[in-house]
């Protein structure tokens, strides 16, 4: 925990991606949208192949409480990338 | 404290928590290492104190180019909280020095302030704030718990309360802790606990460096007001 306090880059990374889910949420805009594809795409290309996905595209669900329990919102959902294209950057 | 010396050890705190952040962009996410690199190589400058009013300006201009960069802040609050220390210091660097350059110091010490007591407003007229609901549901499906282990507080509804309860009237209290010398480091310290504990539950590591970086602002302010009065 205490080297936490001085080193956490992936949190923070991921703190930036929920940030961008944020922005999305309120007023989508192609940094955002731009940000969350790029590190996908960057996990997916150091996963093992095979891989036999043509595409990727992502989307945001949030989830709430209310009085008849928890809801889950689908509020976004990206347009599809082809996988065989060069990484973004 | 002297405003010299509280401006000084400002521009240290905040040199050190800048470079705490670059260090992760450079060596750890690697995206933006070159932007980063530029602004751990102008606070460690500003650690050394070469040239501060210069330093200071310089990494103002950078800070824009790091916002566009990003789109707006890239840690929320704590970048938020970042850059204000550093507009406010660059500003009282290069006014009169007088009443000027310590009314801009001044205005940092006061967000401070009102950084803990606006958000007792917003947490104290919210129902789930004051039944503790607002925590639990941070630590049942919020993203920001480090560990799926910590998820477990969430069915812990009296420590919840409990620790709702604690953050708001610690929050209510900070500002009249500004009447004594020794109440504000009480506090400080017991802000600064909070922002530890933040750290470690949350991962929220930038906020405890920069927030830490104000406080001798507060302690400024509060000397100014008690020979004041």
């Amino acid at each position: 925990m205490l080297k936490r306090l001085f080193w956490n880059p992936e949190w923070n990374e991921a703190l930036f991606v929920l940030s961008c889910a944020e922005r999305i949420e309120e007023n989508p805009t192609q940094h955002s949208i731009h940000e969350i594809n790029k590190r996908i795409l960057s996990d997916i290309s150091q996963m093992p192949p095979p891989q036999t996905a043509q595409s990727m595209q992502f989307r945001l669900v949030f989830i709430h409480e209310n009085d008849t329990g928890q809801s889950q919102d689908i509020l976004f959902i990206s347009q599809k990338i082809p996988l065989n294209d060069a990484p973004l950057k | 404290m002297t405003f010299e010396i509280a401006h000084r050890v400002t521009e240290i705190l905040l040199a050190l928590a800048f470079l705490q952040q670059s260090a992760e962009h450079i060596f750890g996410t690697r995206d933006t290492r070159q932007l980063y690199t530029t602004r751990a190589v102008l606070s460690i400058a500003l650690l050394l104190g070469l040239q501060s009013h210069w330093i200071l300006l310089g990494l103002s201009a950078h800070s824009l180019i790091v916002l566009h960069r990003h789109n707006g802040p890239y840690n929320g609050g704590s970048d938020r909280m970042g850059l204000l220390i550093l507009y406010c210091l660059a500003l009282s660097q290069w006014l009169p020095s007088g009443i000027l350059s310590h009314a801009a110091f001044a205005y940092l010490a006061l967000q401070v302030v009102l950084s803990y007591f606006i958000s007792r407003q917003v947490k104290i007229v919210s129902p789930d704030w004051r039944s503790g609901q607002a925590l639990r549901e941070v630590f049942s499906f919020s993203a920001y718990p480090v560990s799926e282990n910590l998820r477990a507080f969430a069915n812990r509804p009296y420590l919840l309360w409990f620790a709702s309860w604690s953050v708001m009237s610690f929050e209510v209290l900070f500002p009249l802790s500004l009447l004594n010398t020794n109440s504000l480091i009480a506090v400080l310290m017991i802000a600064s606990a909070f922002h530890l504990a933040n750290a470690c539950l949350f991962g929220l590591n930038r906020f405890v460096w920069f927030w830490i970086a104000a406080y001798p602002s507060i302690m400024w302010l509060q000397g100014r007001l008690i020979q004041g009065l």
